[in-house]
């Protein structure tokens, strides 16, 4: 794929690069959480502070990161529209069939989509800079305690992580398998939507194919060795966190923490 | 389609939950149609017709949450009720298919799709007006958010389903439903 | 049908941090009924340039010409380059997925404008010229053959199209004995035809046997060109381009190493023997 995919992870050295990978998970949840509770201005100068500070740390290219955000300027029009449009608070300016435009509703939409804008930054910077590999390692030691709950994690984990080693294989063969249908004259630029659900299958069908092959290969060489579950396994013993680690970890509370504050002190 | 072992069915799950991800970008690389011919819920629903239940629900929890923390697709404010509308889609596909069988895969496939697509609907449709959204949340928003802007989608996943299983079994990458001799012996 | 690359130059993810070039500068001309061998090690750059022929990529820098024009041009016609030009991908059995073979090999042509009944003539004479039959095979599942039959629908689905240009990457790859065999059959009936055709194939001895002209490319640039005779004369350079010579010629040099004098321009088994039989059944003294 010619075009950079979102997400993708830059390798690095800056102060983000170095960091635990479960303690930027941990820490991005809690700037989520804070995210999440934000709807007054003074809060989302805090949340695009936050977000601004970490993309210049983490010494990203910022085209690469803020690139989906661009690319989705559709799927904004659209949830801002939806939700003022379906508001169901507030003095309506306007209505019409199932239709209800109000200024809550705008204000709403504005929320959502800035809200999406701030993860999507966020998320941004986690997969820039930590490595997929990094990210299973971390979503593996959080998942732990489920255990005590009678939860197999590992063996949801020992999933997770297959299927994180799939992704760049089956992108790949996507890709190639898109390719191949338009070289046999398969189009898929067709601007009206019967034609290009119509065009899905020759796409769709072959990509399950190469993956459910691809998956019988891997099953029968697990089986071939003998294996039969998780639980017996054993770990690479993680490395305790590091100071660095804590004090990014505290200042992230610290900004959730100040976003509740705001949420429960500040009315828009 | 009893007869897949526990490992296969583990990797086959790791798949689906990998083409979560992938077939979203394929989706938006191609003609920008993410949004409009729910790419995600086409790997979850297979899953769980496939492997059963608990792979399925699995399916459905981490497909959209790996898809959000490695591509920002669906948005994190979407994610919980993605999550919970992807889980029992999943789930109730397992649970039909198990409780299904009329001796015609397209008819089991048909009935558990409708009936998973249906319930998983209506339970997401109550977690959202009680959960995620108390009080700002109605019928009409309902509606229109679950049966008018998906219907492409649906429309996409009731054709190429059935068809993506009958490919699957044909190419004995998954045990056929219903072989030949226990028909024979059936008629 | 004049085929050209003019210095062209491709760039995965040009403009960002992961850039990569594939191809640096390669200029090419392909005559109209040549069959051109393309090798090299991996990641030199070969599919990068079998997809820039096709108009699946297009160039960062210079042209690509067909028959003067260039294909990337605001104004060319794409489906038309696309039935003039026919890729099979490395294991084209990935790509079938109807629920016939028929109907996976007439899936190419659905733009085509053609008739049903002109359809099912273009689809019947490509399972022919992959030695099916349009009865027997026609009404099967493709997804139920075994891996040598399913790439052979697969192939013959680019074939419906009649392309003027056929591109192969790896078409041997995974093959047994048999299968090498009818495929290079194959390239020698289509080429006969006057179906122009690019090889791209690690298989030194394939190519030594049916290509008109070899490219050997190193980091992304042409280092050889010339035919296999020329390509192959070399033993030790074309080692240190990490690619094969035929296994006659590699038996010649160890044959002239150990003193019965083989000419390099003997890279294929009927050259060996030829020379062989020379030396050693006509009266002359080894």
């Amino acid at each position: 794929m010619s075009a950079l995919p979102a997400g993708q992870f830059f390798p690095g050295q800056s102060v983000l690069h170095a960091l635990d990978a479960r303690a930027k998970l941990l820490g991005f949840f809690l700037l989520l959480a804070g995210v999440v509770c934000a709807a007054s201005l003074p809060a989302y100068a805090v949340a695009f502070a936050a977000a601004g500070a970490l993309l210049a740390l983490s010494r990203l290219p910022a085209r690469a990161v803020l690139a989906p955000l661009k690319r989705l300027w559709l799927f904004f029009v659209l949830i801002f529209a939806m939700n003022a449009l379906f508001y169901e608070r507030g003095d309506a300016l306007w209505s019409w069939w199932i239709f209800r435009l109000s200024k809550a509703g705008m204000a709403q939409g504005a929320n959502v989509a800035a809200r999406v804008a701030l993860m999507m930054v966020l998320s941004g910077v986690l997969t820039g800079t930590t490595a997929p590999m990094e990210i299973t390692g971390a979503l593996n030691a959080l998942f732990k305690p489920l255990a005590l709950l009678g939860i197999p994690a590992q063996e949801i984990a020992m999933i997770l992580g297959i299927a994180i080693q799939f992704i760049p294989t089956l992108l790949e063969e996507t890709d190639t398998i898109r390719k191949a249908q338009i070289a046999r004259g398969a189009r898929f630029e067709s601007r009206s939507l019967w034609r290009r659900a119509a065009s899905l299958p020759p796409l769709v069908v072959p990509i399950f194919l190469s993956a459910f092959r691809r998956a019988d290969d891997l099953a029968t060489a697990m089986e071939a060795r003998g294996y039969r579950g998780a639980a017996n396994r054993t770990h690479r013993r993680a490395r305790p966190l590091r100071r660095a680690d804590w004090f990014a970890l505290a200042l992230c509370t610290g900004v959730c923490a100040l976003h509740v504050v705001l949420r429960v002190c500040v009315a828009f | 389609m009893m007869k897949l072992s526990l490992v296969k069915r583990s990797v086959i799950t790791a798949v689906c939950i990998a083409l979560c991800v992938v077939l979203p970008m394929a989706f938006h690389a191609v003609q920008n149609a993410g949004s409009i011919f729910l790419p995600m819920h086409i790997p979850v629903l297979l899953c769980g017709l496939i492997c059963g239940w608990p792979f399925g629900l699995l399916c459905g929890l981490a497909g959209p949450l790996l898809s959000s923390l490695l591509t920002s697709m669906p948005p994190m404010a979407y994610l919980p009720v993605m999550m919970v509308e992807l889980a029992l889609y999943g789930l109730f596909t397992g649970v039909l298919m198990r409780l299904v069988r009329t001796k015609n895969l397209y008819a089991d496939l048909y009935i558990s799709l409708t009936g998973a697509l249906l319930i998983g609907r209506v339970l997401s449709g109550v977690a959202r007006a009680l959960i995620f959204a108390p009080g700002s949340y109605s019928m009409a928003a309902w509606a229109a958010g679950y049966f008018v802007t998906c219907l492409p989608g649906l429309a996409i996943q009731l054709a190429l389903i059935p068809t993506i299983v009958f490919a699957l079994e044909k190419a004995h990458l998954i045990p056929q439903r219903y072989p030949k001799e226990e028909l024979n012996e059936a008629a | 049908m004049p085929f050209c690359l003019e210095e062209v130059s491709f760039t995965y993810a040009a403009g960002t941090p992961l850039a990569v070039q594939a191809l640096r500068g390669v200029s090419l001309r392909m005559e109209a009924g040549e069959v051109l061998g393309v090798m090299g090690h991996t990641g030199c750059g070969k599919s990068t340039l079998i997809q820039l022929l096709a108009g699946l990529l297009v160039p960062t820098h210079g042209r690509v010409l067909l028959d003067g024009q260039d294909i990337n041009a605001p104004g060319c016609d794409r489906a038309a380059l696309r039935a003039r030009v026919g890729l099979v991908f490395q294991y084209p059995e990935c790509q079938l997925f109807e629920i016939t073979v028929a109907k996976d090999v007439t899936f190419g042509l659905k733009h085509s404008g053609l008739s049903p009944a002109q359809k099912e003539e273009r689809v019947r004479a490509a399972l022919e010229t992959v030695g099916f039959s349009y009865e027997r095979m026609g009404a099967q599942s493709p997804l139920a053959l075994s891996g040598g039959e399913k790439r052979r629908v697969a192939i013959a689905g680019v074939l419906a199209a009649r392309p003027e240009i056929l591109i192969f990457d790896e078409p041997i790859a995974g093959l047994d004995p048999m299968g090498r065999e009818r495929f290079l059959a194959l390239v020698r009936r289509l080429n006969a035809q006057g179906t122009s055709i690019v090889l791209v194939s690690h298989n030194a001895d394939a190519l030594a046997q049916c290509a008109d002209r070899l490219l050997v490319l190193k980091d992304g640039c042409v280092a050889l060109e010339g035919t296999a005779e020329q390509v192959f004369a070399d033993v030790e350079a074309a080692r240190r381009l990490q690619v094969d010579v035929s296994t006659p010629r590699a038996l010649g040099q160890m044959l002239t190493q150990r003193g019965v004098a083989v000419p390099a321009g003997a890279v294929t088994y009927e050259g060996l023997l030829s020379v062989l039989k020379e030396r050693f059944c006509a009266g002359g003294n080894p």
